[in-house]
Parts: structure tokens; C-alpha cells; sequence
């Protein structure tokens, strides 16, 4: 038996990206090292002149010297319109490319420090994405992971960290899941019952609040620092601001993991002509208050997800055990403080919040078999690996998802019309619902788009099963044959509306 | 969108998933992303913007027009009308009216 699972777990973040894999012989996750031997890579991706790819650290380092090639946050795209209804493109040197072949760059990267490490090709993955996506969203991930050549299996960000602290408790236990990234800010109410069901009752969240908005911050001091001493204001100046940038997270990073040094110099040589080297000092102290506004914020939304799961399931605060710190920002000592002062109740972070929830997805990768090819064309099937025998006797193989839906979700009539299956934040299985309404005749859809939580791995999410559509419509089934791509085609509209 | 359930009536994000990527434009990614090179200039990885997307209701009437040459005759008629139908409730604007027109139409096509 090879050392590792053949099924990796990949978190494909924002702006840092990490793979896992589960390793039978230490019988725990690993998190596996890139190029550098660093764990975290990021989810940058730089194109040169001639349209050569590198990824990760190689690439963010281009953005000193040719930022023009340099595509950084790429998931903010996935599956994004703009207001006109066209789909959002990634920009580089005046030409366009799909956001999912950008992401596709990541993964295949970390697909192959994942195949150099065991030693064997990758072709499955667990990936996870943020428990607000919608399914355009989720959807273009899976394209780009295809187009990577993995097949994708999608579980939600705070799922995949709570399954990572384990499942083993016989009692129902809820968890606050604190996701502070580098780009966005998410926080989850997950509820573990004990019959080892995973389920995120309440979301909250800011996707343009993250560790990016920290270094602005911190960059801003720099610029602030540098117009008192040196009487000039060199904000504008686009290469020292990028300098600025990388030294300000390199700043934040060492104040919040070196728990000794309270005080971190903040140097630029040669920022701008004639000055030889900028050296400021920073203290945690000032760090912090810097800050403060920005906490604030992500403290409000944990309390917006709070109310959620006590709306929609009657979770309260009562109810939560701890509270689970997940993405580098929420290293920040006061982070911890204050979520503990303001909630008091106990903080985990035994695990690496960088790394969590690569952990979760890689412990959730071992219940699946390995493929024996990645499967591209849309009629293919999943075939497992010669000689592979379902994995078994984890204590998660019985694990049973269920998430909140992230937007409501409904029958879209033409005309303007508006049918909602199933409200946001209400945990379901969208397509049972769909399954248990019969709409009156008069008001049947043209074109109906089930999205169905599938229980069989090889069940495409967005399903135009005929079976599905004329138990929801009350129409014989008669009414919806033919080929899945003219029912895809002509099917139609469920709509997800914030 | 009109809510069917309350009658309450307000603009929402719409999302059909047009912009999914089909499987021979992920077929062509792929490969693209084997070789390791996007391309330069125009290469085969870039794509110029999309068109914004067609109107669905003239989209679903000239689908039923292209059909209609290759129809069985009372089928033929019954397509006529529903066009007819559609193109009425279009220009009175009036959504519950389109709804059905559409429903009637779309059902016909199918």
C-alpha cells in the first residue's frame, strides 16, 4: 500500500493555497510542502511576455518587478457577472482569460507537489470553498479543477475545520468557525451531532474584508511614517507601494507569530531616490490599535451568524463549545482576546489556522476511493484505481454532510416570475424540497433547474433528471425527454438571489 | 422578479448559469494548461469578451421560428399562435400574461 492516500485535500484560498494527504503509516493527515518546502503557497500565478505560467511564490515575486503579468485573487472571480450580465475575465497584458484556467494554474501546481511527494499520479481531490459561494461559484471551481485534471469533490471551508478537530464526541456540539483569510472574512456556526453529522447552521462574513485590508493598513502607517520624517508624501509612487505591501505582511506575520519579539522594524532600503533606507518601528501594541476598526467589524459578523443559527435552528451562544480560529489573520494575538472577551467561550487553535482546513479536506479525501483517470468529458465516469478496495474504517466514513443553502434558491418563470424553493441559510437538501412541491398548473415552469445535494459521487450537482423536474413541476415525466444537454439548454432558471 | 408566493415584486441577482464553461471550451483549457504556455498575443487561452447575453424571450421566439419550417402542419399552427400569444403579451407588457405565453410556447417546442 502506498504511504499516502491517493485523495488529496486541497484548501484553494484567496491568496494562499495549501494541499494535505492523509499518510498511513503516521495514520494522520500531512500537510504536503511545496517547491520552497513551505506549506502555504500562494494563489498567485504570474504570466510572462510569452505566455509561460509559474505559480506560488515564484509568481508573487514577479510583482515587483512586472506586476502587469501578475494575477493575484483570482477566486473573487469564479463564476462572477458583471452588472451587465457578462462574465468577469481575468486581464493580463490586454487579453482575456477564463478565471477557471487561472484557478485551474493553482491547483494543477499543488496537484503536483502533492504526486511528487506520493510518488504517484493524483487524479482526485477535496476541495473547499466558502460556505457563501453560490452555485456558479462552486461550479467554476469545479470546472477549473477539471481542467486540472482532479475530480473535484466540494466541501464547504468551516465544515472541512471542524472536521479537522474530529467528530469522535457522542454529544451535539456547536462550534463558531472564526475564518479570517488573506482575503476574505467568513464565519460559520457549525453544529456536530452525534451521529457524526456535520452541519453549518449560520453564516456571516465580509468577502472584501481580510488579511490584504491588514496590510493596507500597516501600509498606510509605512506612507504616514515616511511623509512625517521625510516631508513628502510618496503614496503614489506604485513601485515603493508594492515594496510597502510584501514588507507590511512580512511585518504582520513576524508580530503575530514571534511571541517574544513585541517590537518589529518596518525597512525599505532605498525607497525612493536619494534616501538610503526607511526603518520605522512598530510595536503589537500600536499594530493592534492600528487595527482595532477592522476586528470590530469581524466581531459584528460573528454576531450576524449567531443570530442566523438562532433564527433558523435555534443555536445560540449557549450552545457553542468553542470557538475555532481558521486563516493566517487570525493569528493576531488580539483576535483571540477578543473573541474570548466578548463570547467567553474557549478558543482552538492547537491546529494551524493556516492549515486546518487542508487538514479537514485531506481527512474527508480518505472516505473516497481513488479514480483511476480524471474524468474531462461531461460523459465519462468515474472508474476507481486498479485494485482499490473503498478505504473503510475511518471514524468519519459514516460522515453526513449538510450545509446551509447560501442564497435562496428558486424556480424561475419567464416573464419575471419567481418561485423560492428554499430560504438562505436554511440547512436542506435543496432537491428534497424541490421533490415535495407540486406547483399548481397554471403556474408551471417552462424550465426548471434543480440543484440536488447528491449523496453518489458520481451525481452531477446541477441535475436536469427528468424524474427531478416533472416531480417538481407535477407534469408527467413524458414532458421533459431528451438529451441532458437540451434539457440543460433549454432548462432554465433557478434563480439565486441574495 | 414578481415573488409568486407573496406577490412582492424586487430586483434580484439572476444566475442561469450561461457563463459555465462547456466541455469543449474545458477540454481546450486543459490542454492549453498541459503545455504550461497561455499563449502569447491572441494565443489560445485568452478569449475576447463575450457577448452580452440575448434577451430570453426573443431568444425562445427565434428558436420557435427556426423550428417552424421543419414542423408537422397542426403543430406548425399551434407554434404560430403561441408566437402570436407571446408577442401580444410582450407588448402589452404584462408579466403574468408573458408567463403563460412563454410556458405555452416552451412546452410546445419541447
Amino acid at each position: 500500500m502506498a504511504t499516502y492516500h491517493k485523495v488529496i485535500g486541497i484548501d484553494l484560498g484567496t491568496t494562499y493555497s495549501v494541499v494535505a494527504a492523509y499518510n498511513f503509516e503516521k495514520q494522520d493527515v500531512m500537510v504536503i510542502p511545496n517547491r520552497q518546502n513551505e506549506h502555504t503557497t500562494p494563489s498567485v500565478v504570474y504570466i510572462n511576455p510569452s505566455g509561460e505560467i509559474s505559480v506560488g511564490r515564484s509568481a508573487k515575486e514577479k510583482q515587483q518587478r512586472d506586476p502587469e503579468g501578475v494575477l493575484i485573487e483570482v477566486k473573487r472571480l469564479m463564476g462572477e457577472q458583471d452588472e451587465a450580465g457578462v462574465k468577469k475575465m481575468v486581464v493580463v497584458r490586454n487579453k482575456q482569460y477564463h478565471p477557471e484556467l487561472i484557478s485551474a494554474c493553482i491547483l494543477k501546481e499543488l496537484k503536483a507537489c502533492a504526486e511528487r511527494m506520493i510518488g504517484e499520479p493524483v487524479h482526485d481531490a477535496v476541495i473547499t470553498v466558502p460556505a457563501y459561494f453560490k452555485e456558479s461559484q462552486k461550479n467554476a471551481t469545479r470546472e477549473a479543477a477539471k481542467i486540472a485534471k482532479l475530480n473535484p469533490r466540494l466541501i464547504n471551508e468551516p465544515t472541512a475545520a471542524a472536521v479537522a478537530y474530529g467528530l469522535d464526541s457522542d454529544e451535539v456540539q456547536s462550534f463558531i468557525v472564526y475564518d479570517f483569510g488573506g482575503g476574505t472574512f467568513d464565519v460559520s456556526i457549525v453544529r456536530i451531532e452525534n451521529e457524526n453529522t456535520v452541519e453549518v447552521v449560520g453564516i456571516g462574513g465580509d468577502a472584501n474584508l481580510g488579511g490584504g485590508d491588514i496590510d493596507e493598513m500597516l501600509t498606510q502607517w509605512f506612507f504616514g511614517k515616511m511623509q512625517a520624517q521625510y516631508g513628502s508624501d510618496f503614496s503614489n509612487d506604485k513601485r515603493l507601494r508594492g515594496k510597502a505591501r510584501l514588507e507590511a505582511e512580512k511585518v504582520k506575520i513576524n508580530l503575530c507569530n514571534d511571541s517574544e519579539t513585541k517590537v518589529q522594524e518596518f525597512v525599505i532600503a532605498n525607497p525612493v531616490e536619494g534616501i538610503e533606507e526607511a526603518c520605522f518601528s512598530i510595536s503589537l501594541e500600536e499594530f493592534e490599535r492600528i487595527i482595532q476598526d477592522t476586528l470590530e467589524k469581524t466581531l459584528v459578523q460573528v454576531q450576524v451568524a449567531l443570530d442566523s443559527a438562532q433564527k433558523n435552528h435555534e443555536v445560540t451562544l449557549e450552545d457553542v463549545e468553542a470557538i475555532i480560529l481558521v486563516g493566517g489573520s487570525s493569528k493576531i494575538p488580539a483576535v483571540a482576546k477578543q473573541l474570548q472577551a466578548r463570547f467567553n467561550k474557549p478558543i482552538k487553535s492547537n491546529l494551524n489556522p493556516d492549515e486546518i482546513v487542508a487538514i479537514g479536506a485531506a481527512r474527508m479525501a480518505k472516505n473516497y476511493e481513488p479514480s483511476q483517470a480524471a474524468v474531462i468529458k461531461d460523459d465519462e465516469e468515474l472508474k476507481p484505481a486498479e485494485g482499490v478496495a473503498a478505504i473503510g474504517g475511518g471514524e468519519l466514513d459514516s460522515t453526513n454532510i449538510k450545509d446551509v443553502v447560501s442564497h435562496t434558491l428558486g424556480i424561475g418563470l419567464y416573464g419575471d416570475l419567481y418561485d423560492p424553493l428554499s430560504l438562505r441559510t436554511k440547512s436542506s437538501r435543496v432537491g428534497s424540497v424541490a421533490m415535495g412541491i407540486r406547483l399548481p398548473r397554471t403556474t408551471r415552469p417552462a424550465f426548471i433547474l434543480l440543484f440536488i445535494r447528491a449523496k453518489t459521487r458520481r451525481h452531477p450537482l446541477i441535475s436536469t433528471s427528468a424524474k427531478w423536474l416533472s416531480a417538481a413541476c407535477g407534469l408527467s415525466q413524458r414532458a421533459f425527454t431528451g438529451s441532458k444537454s437540451r434539457l440543460r439548454s433549454m432548462a432554465m432558471a433557478c434563480f439565486t438571489g441574495r | 422578479m414578481k415573488h409568486l408566493q407573496t406577490g412582492e415584486v424586487k430586483a434580484i441577482q439572476l444566475d442561469r448559469g450561461l457563463d459555465a464553461i462547456v466541455e469543449k471550451k474545458r477540454m481546450e483549457l486543459a490542454e492549453i494548461l498541459a503545455t504550461g504556455n497561455v499563449g502569447a498575443t491572441g494565443g489560445p487561452g485568452a478569449a475576447t469578451a463575450p457577448a452580452p447575453p440575448q434577451d430570453n424571450v426573443s431568444a425562445l421566439l427565434n428558436r420557435a421560428r427556426q423550428l417552424l419550417p421543419n414542423m408537422p402542419q397542426p403543430q406548425r399552427t399551434e407554434v404560430e399562435n403561441a408566437i402570436r400569444q407571446l408577442e401580444t403579451a410582450r407588448s402589452n407588457n404584462n408579466p403574468n400574461e408573458m408567463g403563460a405565453a412563454l410556458v405555452n410556447l416552451t412546452m410546445l417546442l419541447m
